[in-house]
């Protein structure tokens, strides 16, 4: 093997684990902040017990500052983030959440050369009965009072703010992405059905545009594949499994090119069923066995087409062949022990829960949330291998976006993120199921905690179809 | 509104009077206990007044649109604030329209209230309130509740309608509701034969004018659709084909926002529901299940009228919703959180030590190395695929197909040769030299040609001399170069003759001994080489081989003027073995060469598979030895090789040897008895019998 090809996977690799060490390293670190913060009540400032614990909480910290500028931990809406990295919530955390919540504190930034008596003098003004201002520069001025030079506060409500400036702003975009997407696979199919050649030149820049705005905010579109979009659901089903495809690419950390192949994969995995002759496709009943056969040819005939079209990854021609080769009625029928690529695997995932998702609207047997995670349970290790599954659960949430939540307050929640927590998604809470609760209403995190107890929890799922709630609504 | 209130003004007095009476017995009845006095009085108000206007005419006929009261097609809007909740709560009910009937009594009116004050939930319960009006006998009331009944009429229906209308009604009334533009609430069915089209607009323009707040309008259309089909099924059976072919037609004829989810959604939903309840739940067991795969490829619009004529049979055959128009406030009911989920989210954040490799392995998917390696490893297989699509389309006479996976092979394979990644291009090769039709042949041969030309095997042969024998990179290569056997072993020779540094010559032969097993005559044709050094190396190869075909290549060189061709010719003889080989090996006993003679014999000893029958080869070789001097040596080998190879015919032969004679010269005889006992002996042990000879 040349060296170039090394790098290559070397680089893949460390990128995937590098993001879970930084995760890891974030999530210690203010583990040990909040052990300052809880030692600063119990001991005096000279206590070899408080020195030691801000001397290893500077240590961590250093850690992560040897590479970055700044450690920035946010806290939005209950939910903890290092930079933009959501982290792992425990019990532990709770007090130092509730203390930051109390104080109006929405973001902590240490720099560098922050020294351990800096970190107490700071624990010293948090434990304190300080009202912070929410003006930025009075913020500096308290805190530079207090000879605290390296560390950085910022009010909630300015955090809160840019945050949802920017969700806001996001999620416009995200129905934009998803119609341009569903624009560009139709002119390809329509190219297929007219025998004419089709340039993938927008397929790949909507693509691309895809990708960037996973990269940057994945719930908005996943929140959208939510919407079965019927009069479109055949591109709307593609659309759908290119965006979930994506987005369990960026939660394991591949690199744009990685992902805009999966996508385009993801969006393309079907193109074979165009040829399917429209009177067994639209057959106003069940198909017969000869029927199916010609169903069963769409892996081999999209692959075939994708083989030749250029200027798409090849990746696009493998998962069109491969995604149905799991189960015991894998087809085509392959010689030898042939192993699914990972894309392969990523789509069929993909492309089952959106199925799954799907007929929960579709037919008036109902599948709800989690038991359509049940059934892809049940399935683990045939659709996908079990970590892909794992995850693709880890990503998408025990609640996916879109799923309506009864609370134990006998508030009623509408999944809008996923937090760290799969057990306690964000949500937004809903009083007259009219859609209106999308402008006015009020996004709140079951993260949240309040005398180191949970706010709200989850109480039970409701079937948005049985309660006559569209959610599409809430998303469009 | 203000359009609205004007026509309004045209009903007369008495039938707004009548219309507030009865809107108000019915609040009055839904609010008020019955010991309240207005209870009674405003049901009586209500009789009375529908009473004195029963006895001027037939009928008197409300409507019900889900903000407000219609007297035959007139919205009444006047106090807004009191009807609108009565109509609100009446259209959520299902009620469509009440027809008050010349002879109704106020009994009949006070249960007529009385069922219209329970709740949605209760009147479902008791079958709506058409039920109650059939248990309590009730026949001078008629509801039409939700659903078609009130809608789509037959052209009988209308008929009779139209002369109780023309009877009945003012004639101006009539033109000022079409001057209105008011929907009309009959649609009749045989319009669908003169005018689908049309058909489906007024459809259209009726579920827009009749679906609930909560209702999507495709639902909505849905349900009339469904309707028109029952009443095709019960009362127009025999014109069913045309009538249904008209309502396909209509439904085509839709605007097309409405039209697509419409049949895909609903028609097609339908059915797919059906289907998936046939196929039980298990089939959601199955990812993605199979009905799935039609549900997801039906990027064709292109729906048929008889398709959609056959959806719309299925569906007038199915049971309605039991949901109704319901609110969402009654649904909100919570499934709990299955405990086996719960366990499953705590496992889920943690990844064991070969998951978290696995997931590192992941990484690596879509790399540009690992693009070319999917993609070549799946045209391989699309390959038996790609033939048979070629042969089947008879246009397609060039295998256009074919040739365009392997030329995307070709690709790869440049690509992967030039990244050095032996493993996948020995797997393309491996592809390209299966078995294939005459008509692919000749592109696949192009390919293969390619993929051997003497630069790839010379580049091969390099990368193969910088790793360790036996380690993966060598074994990869060697795949490679054993895939073009005759190709590298070629070059390998090539190498070998010129090649002056003697360890790379080492390494070329050992190579070529591996790589050319099977490659007999293409040695064979090097036999003739003027280099000595060359020649003897090629002798060496077709020995190593163990082919008994070498032995005919042998026979050639053999006859080479070097001795030392001659000798290598006789180590070949003895490693491949076997009837033939001996037979040539003995030949070379009366080479003209002693130490050609000499290693002619030895080569007995270690001839591969020798028995005690090739003994006599020897024996007549030593039978015409005379007793010279010069002679003595290969006469002494040769007793020797007897020893080691000789059985018992052997070992009596050689007891000639051990009598000296006092003729000839005592010495030689000395030494030809010492070497035949001492061969005697190593048969004996070696044959069991040494006490014997002993």
């Amino acid at each position: 093997m040349v060296e170039n090809q090394r790098d290559e996977q070397i680089e893949a690799r460390q990128s995937f684990f590098e993001k879970q060490k930084l995760i890891e390293s974030a999530r210690i670190s203010f583990h040990l902040l909040t052990a300052v913060l809880r030692n600063i009540s119990l001991y005096p400032h000279d206590h070899p017990i408080l020195l030691t614990s801000a001397e290893r909480f500077r240590d961590k910290l250093q850690e992560l500052l040897t590479d970055r500028r700044e450690a920035a931990f946010y806290l939005v809406r209950g939910e903890l983030f290092f930079e933009t990295i959501a982290i792992p919530i425990d019990n532990s955390f709770s007090a130092a959440i509730d203390l930051f919540q109390d104080k109006d504190i929405g973001g902590v930034v240490f720099r560098p050369n922050v020294a351990s008596d800096e970190i107490v003098r700071f624990a010293d003004m948090m434990s304190s009965d300080i009202v912070f201002s929410s003006e930025q520069e009075s913020l500096n001025v308290t805190t530079a009072k207090r000879g605290i030079l390296h560390i950085v506060i910022h009010h909630a409500l300015l955090v809160d703010k840019q945050i949802g400036k920017v969700i806001k702003a996001r999620e416009r975009k995200a129905t934009d992405i998803f119609r341009d997407t569903i624009g560009a696979l139709k002119d390809v199919v329509q190219a297929v059905y007219l025998e004419k050649s089709s340039s993938m030149r927008k397929m790949n820049t909507v693509m691309q545009n895809m990708v960037d705005y996973v990269l940057d905010n994945r719930d908005a579109l996943v929140g959208l594949t939510s919407i079965k979009m019927y009069d479109e659901y055949t591109f709307a089903h593609s659309v759908n499994t290119a965006i979930l495809s994506v987005s369990l690419g960026t939660y394991l950390s591949f690199k744009k090119p990685q992902l805009a192949a999966l996508g385009i994969s993801a969006l393309l995995h079907d193109i074979g069923k165009v040829g399917i002759p429209k009177e067994i496709i639209n057959k106003p009943g069940k198909l017969t066995e000869e029927e199916w056969k010609h169903v069963r040819k769409h892996p081999v005939a999209g692959a075939i087409f994708l083989s030749k079209v250029p200027g798409i990854s090849k990746l696009a021609t493998v998962v069109a062949f491969e995604h149905h080769q799991h189960g015991e009625k894998a087809y085509p029928v392959i010689q030898g022990d042939q192993k699914r690529h990972p894309f392969s695997q990523i789509i069929s995932l993909a492309d089952s829960y959106e199925a799954i998702t799907a007929s929960r609207i579709y037919y008036s047997s109902k599948i709800p949330p989690d038991e359509a995670m049940q059934i892809l349970i049940k399935n683990r290790g045939v659709t996908s291998s079990l970590v892909l599954l794992k995850s693709f659960i880890n990503m998408i949430g025990i609640f996916p976006i879109g799923t309506l939540l009864k609370l134990d307050t006998g508030e009623v929640g509408l999944v809008m993120h996923q937090t760290a927590d799969l057990m306690r998604p964000r949500v937004l809470l809903l009083t007259k199921f009219d859609g209106s609760e999308k402008e006015t209403g009020n996004i709140i995190s079951l993260v949240e905690t309040v005398g180191g107890r949970y706010k709200r929890s989850i109480a039970g799922t409701i079937n948005p179809n049985a309660a006559k709630i569209n959610v599409k609504k809430y998303f469009e | 509104m203000q359009k609205d209130a004007k026509k309004e003004d045209l009903l007369s007095p008495e039938i707004q009077e009548v219309l507030r009476s009865v809107v108000l017995a019915i609040r009055a009845v839904n609010l008020y206990p019955v010991n309240n006095p207005s209870y009674f009085s405003s049901v009586q108000r209500s009789f009375s007044t529908l009473n004195n206007y029963l006895q001027k005419n037939d009928e008197y006929r409300l409507g019900v649109h889900k903000n407000y009261i219609l007297f035959q097609n007139i919205p009444f809007e006047k106090y807004q604030d009191i009807h609108q909740p009565i109509a609100q709560d009446l259209f959520l009910k299902g009620i469509r329209e009440i027809i008050f009937i010349f002879g109704l009594t106020e009994s009949e009116l006070l249960e007529f209230y009385q069922g219209l004050a329970l709740t949605a939930e209760e009147l479902e319960m008791r079958g709506g309130i058409h039920s109650i009006l059939w248990e309590k006998d009730i026949l001078n009331i008629k509801v039409t509740e939700t659903g078609l009944d009130e809608v789509v009429e037959t052209q009988s229906t209308r008929r009779w309608e139209q002369k109780v209308a023309d009877k009945n009604k003012d004639a101006q009334a009539e033109d000022d509701v079409k001057e209105l533009g008011a929907p009309q609430r009959t649609l009749v069915l045989f319009d669908l034969t003169e005018d689908p089209f049309k058909f489906g607009e007024k459809m259209l323009e009726l579920a827009q004018q009749t679906k609930t707040e909560n209702e999507a309008l495709e639902d909505r259309l849905f349900a009339l659709y469904k309707e028109a089909g029952k009443k095709i099924e019960q009362e127009q059976p025999a014109q069913r084909e045309t009538l249904y072919e008209g309502l396909a037609k209509s439904v085509l004829a839709l605007d097309p926002r409405y039209r697509n989810g419409f049949i895909a959604d609903k028609l097609y939903g339908a059915l797919d529901s059906e289907i998936a309840k046939e196929e039980g739940p298990l089939a959601d067991q199955i990812l993605p299940a199979l009905n799935q795969e039609v549900q997801s490829g039906r990027f064709s619009e292109a729906w048929t009228v008889q398709q959609i004529a056959a959806l719309l049979k299925k569906a007038a055959t199915q049971e309605p919703d039991a949901q109704g128009d319901q609110s969402h406030f009654a649904y909100l009911q919570a499934q709990p959180i299955n405990e086996e989920i719960i366990a499953f989210a705590q496992e889920l954040t943690k990844d064991s030590p070969e998951e978290m490799e696995e997931l590192k392995a992941v990484n690596e998917a879509g790399t540009e190395w690992d693009t070319v390696r999917a993609a070549a490893r799946t045209l391989i297989s699309l390959m038996p695929h790609a033939k048979e699509e070629s042969q089947a389309n008879k246009q397609d006479k060039d295998a256009t197909l074919f040739s365009a996976i392997i030329t995307q092979l070709e690709n790869m394979l440049e690509y992967l040769l030039r990244k050095q990644d032996y493993n996948y291009a020995t797997l393309i090769v491996h592809a390209l030299q299966m078995p294939v039709e005459p008509a692919f042949r000749l592109k696949v041969n192009d390919a293969l040609r390619k993929a051997s030309a003497r630069l790839v095997i010379l580049d091969a042969i390099k990368e193969i001399r910088r790793h360790v024998m036996d380690s993966p990179e060598y074994r990869a290569i060697f795949g490679y170069l054993s895939a073009f056997e005759a190709e590298s072993t070629d070059t390998i020779l090539n190498l070998l003759a010129e090649e002056k540094e003697r360890k790379a010559r080492m390494f070329y032969l050992g190579l070529s001994k591996e790589l050319s097993k099977n490659q007999t005559s293409l040695l064979g044709r090097y036999l003739s080489d003027n280099r000595w050094y060359f020649v003897r190396n090629i002798v060496n190869i077709l020995g190593e081989s163990k082919n008994d075909q070498a032995i005919a290549y042998f026979r050639k060189a053999g006859e080479h003027k070097d001795i030392r061709i001659r000798q290598e010719v006789i180590n070949g003889l003895q490693i491949i073995g076997g009837k033939k080989a001996m037979a040539y090996l003995a030949s070379f006993l009366s080479d003209e060469d002693h130490e050609v003679q000499k290693s002619a014999i030895k080569a007995f000893s270690r001839f591969h598979g020798v028995s005690a029958d090739d003994a006599t080869y020897l024996i007549n070789f030593l039978d015409n030895r005379p007793l010279k001097k010069k002679e003595q040596e290969l006469t002494l080998v040769a007793i020797g090789v007897l020893g080691n190879i000789g059985g018992r015919n052997t070992k009596e032969y050689l007891n000639k040897f051990t009598k000296v004679r006092w003729w000839s010269s005592k010495k030689l005889q000395e030494e030809r008895r010492a070497a035949a006992l001492k061969a005697i002996e190593e048969i004996s042990w070696r044959i069991g019998d040494g006490r014997k000879s002993a």
